[in-house]
């Protein structure tokens, strides 16, 4: 703690220095002049002076400069740059309103010349996608999706079609913190995988950070996927929907009071057990079966005064499944509280109070022959974030984070008759902490640099039982050797870890710039899976004695550069490391479900993920998209496990190519493409078999190897049409036609042996493909 | 076991969404390396019993597991002289019971193999077993989408007492039915000591017994055997039935299935199968 004062007393003294009190601040909001939305990351530029500031999430910039007159240039990706003389003579406030990019007839975007957002910020492994992006792109059944949209982006990956969540430089699925309007979501998937949960009429924008993250953002060790919901249309009401095939939407905004306070409610649902109920009443099994999604999304926000600003946002989803004699149904519920508050022209605080939720339930029986099964985790969190711009060369950030977690592992009832039997898992809690401060300092022109630290701590907290486990071989199953049992708010075991972060901008020039970042990032819950991808059933657990916080190291260095004409195209490469430390792995044959000993199932081990990334991207004119390419190993090391050699991970991907590209013939007509080009995940299969009692064929791999075979390379091609219907006062509509798979590739999700069931004798090696052909869809999008 | 039920559910589901399918592939596997396999059940019944030992194959090879022939094959019977097997070629070697000479319940034996240098053993416990008290056929119109046709059901009761485990092999006209392994604890699931001292429960006492796709007709002959087991052949089975049936979208990593015998003079040498013993109980019925 003393280091952290002492880290801020020397940032106060250094920043000091330069500071000069003739100085005035001009501070306001940058926001989208049609609907009010602020624009986080908009690039507010001084020409004379040559110096800009970047709004933060919420829209406000602040900076210091001699009273004068200026030159100012605002810009932001997708939108028409504002530029204006401002004489100032006194501290201002100035609000900036931008507008999307205007087409003229001719199809040349009118543009100013501006300063770019990747060469100058130092922030680095990082992709923002505006939600007008993801729209473009050709979506599966045509349902804009989120988590599919960031899976194309360069160091991503996923381990098949229908595989939940995202891997993130050869990073574990639960090692992305993905947050929705700051609120962390548990399970981020509607029908396991397919879709994610997040409905894109109520999403305003997305920032993947995949390393030098800042130190604001903790408790993952690959990435933060920030989700950030629209405010609502603070001028107008509008009302947005979809017909899909998989869901209808419907959204609706509006102002509450005019420039003062609006709302969002956007709700979508499934409805094939809608369209299948004619079909289904035919066979009395199926006649009462159950099988839907939905989501609803809800967010108010009231500007109190010219300092105070409040939001509330909220979010419910659920996956039902159900027929007679069976329920499975799983969700998540997040909310948050926030509260936006400016201190004076140069401290700005944000105050977040938040809950989030997921939980799923499972039963099976009528009557009184029943079995249920039902797990959660939620958790309570409060927030606080300032943002202090001390002057033209340092904006400090600080601020503290609380968390407390409760966990229902899981516990199933079986009930028979008159007897009834409980087991599992007795619920857990725990308490995480972080405090964090950073500073962003221009050092020189040329030289941008930010560091800082976060200091985090976990406590498992009583009530609660934890085992001491005893393991005689490695990679073997532990043996329980102790019984602890806490008192209720009883502190039994409390990890600390700093994790400071680095990162530096050093610009070449005006169009090129070198980047590089060090972080450490501490882990301490971890979902506990060991399933081909991932299920709604799988467990997150806390850190215990037994259980280490995972900790990640990582390295990363860049080069960024923009050219063409109007700098229409950004490149950016780059080479990370990162090294990982507790990385859960699982004995053989381990039973993860509804085991109170589970702790006894669990390895630790190393982990280490390194590639390169290379990424192309077009903002502007007829054609805009994105290539992206990913040389990447991840690689883990275990004690007991592939004779303790190194062995890939099964999100292991050597290369990853996507290109995705969109093509405006006119204001009527679009068209998109994507190609995806994955090397295959390694798997594991048996290279022998035997026969014991008359069952045949057990499989048997008797090199020990894990993860011994590769599965063949994944490509696919997608291509989408968009067609705007004729245009009416107040009513607009498009149809969105597209193909998924286009060339009808049986891309490999999975290897496995089996048996021939019509004689055991034979034994085969099977492909499973999730996608066995092409998929065409039809959408249609309207707005009012 | 309920772990099975949830996968056929969602099976239900996905296809309605996405035209998944499977594809049988050639992969370069790379060479097996070979082992030797002990298969050895023995109970305390007068029939003559037997023990085979094979060499594991290529997951590939669609061949007969070659048979092995060892130096010598015997239980150790603590209290009574040595039992030696016999061999009779193809791997097998067998053992008629002298009468009156029943393995006893209660007793642990041991098993033990010579085979040049090596030496491999295992020890085992025979344990009680209830007996069956009837196995009927019942005449069941067609329902569910099942056909018409005879549903079998067995009644027995646990021993009063946690900790008896339980395997039901299940014979049609004489042919072992190997593609449902029907296990039990205490007349119920594992980990649920509910059953305990009470009647088996329907889904392994009777839902184990019937093929939902092909229900019994006149004439067919159906025999039960209920063995009373180690645990740690409950296990082995159990991870066998997973093993056998680890596929999808959700299949687990495979892994390999520990067996309990080891080789005394090198314990880095891994020989397959298992070594129990076991009470039996038997049932016979024809369908009328």
């Amino acid at each position: 703690m003393s280091f952290l004062r002492q880290l801020l007393t020397v940032i106060f003294l250094s920043a000091g220095t330069v500071y000069s009190q003739s100085n005035i601040i001009i501070s306001g909001y940058v926001k989208d002049i049609a609907n009010g939305e602020a624009l986080g990351g908009a690039t507010v530029f001084i020409e004379e002076l040559n110096v800009s500031n970047q709004s933060n999430s919420y829209g406000f910039y602040s900076l210091s400069m001699p009273a004068g007159t200026y030159n100012i240039t605002v810009s932001y990706t997708g939108f028409e740059d504002t530029k204006g003389v401002y004489t100032f003579k006194e501290n201002t406030t100035v609000n900036f309103e931008l507008s999307k990019n205007v087409i003229t007839l001719e199809g040349v975007v009118i543009k100013a010349k501006r300063k770019d957002n990747q060469v100058e910020k130092v922030e680095m492994s990082s992709n923002s996608l505006g939600i007008g992006a993801i729209k473009k792109i050709p979506a599966l059944l045509g349902e804009v999706d989120i988590v599919r949209s960031v899976q194309l982006l360069p160091g991503v990956s996923t381990v098949g079609e229908g595989a939940s969540g995202f891997n993130v430089r050869g990073g574990g699925i639960d090692q992305n913190l993905i947050l929705l309007d700051e609120a962390p979501v548990f399970n981020s998937s509607h029908l396991f995988g397919f879709f994610s949960i997040f409905n894109p009429d109520a999403v305003r924008d997305v920032k993947l950070l995949k390393g030098g993250i800042p130190a604001n953002y903790g408790g993952r060790l690959s990435s933060t996927l920030d989700v950030k919901m629209k405010e609502g249309n603070n001028k107008k009401f509008q009302g947005t929907g979809g017909i899909g095939l998989i869901f209808s939407r419907l959204a609706f905004e509006g102002p509450i009071i005019k420039n003062k306070a609006s709302f969002i409610v956007a709700a979508r649902r499934s409805y094939i057990d809608v369209l299948a109920k004619p079909f289904l009443t035919k066979n009395k099994n199926l006649k009462d079966a159950k099988f839907n999604f939905y989501d609803l999304t809800a967010k108010v926000n009231y500007i109190i005064d010219s300092r105070n600003k409040v939001f509330i946002s909220a979010y419910s989803g659920r996956d039902v499944f159900g027929a007679p004699g069976a329920q499975f149904d799983w969700g998540n519920t997040t909310a948050t509280l926030r509260w936006n508050h400016l201190f004076n022209r140069k401290i700005f605080a944000n105050t977040s109070a938040y809950y989030s939720r997921f939980d799923y339930k499972l039963g099976f029986g009528t009557g009184n022959s029943t079995f249920k099964w039902i797990s959660n985790i939620s958790n309570y969190s409060i927030k606080q974030d300032y943002t202090y711009y001390l002057n033209q060369k340092n904006t400090l950030t600080f601020g503290f984070l609380s968390t407390y977690y409760n966990f229902w592992p899981g516990r199933a009832t079986f009930t028979d008759q008159d007897r009834s039997n409980s087991f599992g898992l007795p619920n857990k809690y725990a308490w995480e902490n972080a405090l964090y401060a950073e500073n962003e300092q221009k050092v020189s022109k040329k030289l941008t640099v930010r560091y800082g630290l976060r200091f985090s701590s976990f406590s498992n907290v009583g009530k609660g039982t934890y085992y001491g486990y005893r393991f005689d071989e490695p990679g073997q199953r532990g043996t329980v050797t102790d019984t602890f049992n806490y008192k209720s708010g009883e502190f039994f075991k409390t990890y600390f870890n700093p994790e400071p972060r680095f990162s530096a901008n050093y610009k070449l020039n005006e169009k090129s710039s070198v980047k590089l970042s060090y972080n450490r990032m501490a882990q301490y819950l971890h979902l506990i899976s060991n399933t081909a991808a991932s299920v709604p059933l799988d467990v997150w657990t806390p850190s215990t004695p037994n259980i280490k916080p995972q900790l990640a190291d990582q390295i990363a260095v860049g080069y960024f550069k923009n050219f063409g004409t109007n700098q229409d195209y950004e490149i950016s490469t780059e080479v990370y490391y990162k090294d990982m430390q507790h990385q859960i792995d699982y004995v053989n044959a381990a039973n993860l479900l509804l085991n109170e000993n589970l702790e006894g199932e669990l390895l630790s081990g190393r982990g280490r993920a390194y590639g390169l990334e290379l990424f192309i991207k077009k903002n502007t004119g007829k054609i805009t998209g994105w290539i992206s390419y990913t040389l990447a190993k991840s690689e883990r090391k275990v004690n007991g496990i592939s004779n303790n050699e190194w062995y890939a991970n099964r999100y292991d991907r050597r290369h990853n190519l996507n290109i995705i590209a969109s093509y405006e013939l006119n204001s009527k007509v679009s068209f998109a493409a994507n190609f995806v080009f994955a090397s295959g995940t390694p798997t594991n299969l048996p290279n022998t078999k035997y026969s014991f009692q008359g069952i045949q064929g057990i499989p048997q791999n008797a090199s020990g190897l894990r993860n011994n075979v590769r599965i063949k390379p994944y490509d696919r091609l997608d291509i989408s049409a968009t067609i705007q219907c004729k245009k009416r006062t107040k009513f607009e509509a498009e149809w969105v036609f597209g193909v998924y798979n286009v060339y009808n590739r049986r891309n490999a999700f999975s290897l496995y042996g089996r048996n021939d069931p019509n004689n055991q004798y034979v034994s085969q090696i099977i492909k499973y493909s999730v996608v066995g052909h092409f998929i065409p869809s039809a959408t249609y999008n309207f707005k009012f | 076991m309920n772990k099975q039920y949830f996968f056929i559910f969602l099976l239900l589901g996905l296809p309605l969404f996405f035209s998944s399918c499977e594809d049988s592939v050639d992969v370069d596997l790379g060479p097996p390396q070979i082992q030797l396999v002990v298969d050895a059940v023995i109970n305390n019944s007068k029939d003559t019993q037997f023990i085979y030992l094979t060499k594991t194959i290529g997951f590939l090879n669609n061949g007969r597991y070659p048979g092995y022939q060892a130096d010598s094959v015997m239980i150790i019977d603590t209290a009574g002289p040595a039992r030696i097997f016999n061999y009779s070629g193809n791997g097998t070697y067998f053992y008629v019971v002298p009468a009156g000479l029943n393995f006893k319940t209660g007793n642990t034996y041991g098993l033990y193999i010579k085979d040049g240098p090596d030496s491999y053993y295992s020890l085992s416990k025979l344990n009680r077993v209830p007996p069956i008290d009837s196995l009927i056929v019942r005449y069941k119109e067609e329902e569910f989408g099942q056909k018409a046709g005879y549903e079998a059901e067995m009644y027995a009761k646990d021993i009063a007492g946690v900790g008896d485990f339980y395997w039901l092999k299940l014979y049609r006209n004489d042919s072992f039915q190997s593609s449902s392994i029907n296990i039990s604890q205490d007349g119920a699931f594992v980990g649920s000591t509910a059953g305990d001292g009470d009647r088996f429960i329907p889904p392994i006492a009777k839902l184990a017994l019937n093929s939902f796709s092909r229900p019994y007709k006149s004439g067919e002959t159906i025999k039960l055997e209920l063995l009373s087991i180690n645990p740690e052949l409950y296990f082995y089975l159990n991870e066998i039935t997973t093993q056998l049936n680890n596929q999808g979208l959700f299949a687990t990593p495979p892994a390999n299935v520990s067996g309990n015998i080891f080789c005394l003079n090198n314990e880095k040498k891994k020989v397959l199968g298992f070594f129990s013993m076991c009470g039996k109980s038997e049932a016979n019925v024809t369908v009328p």
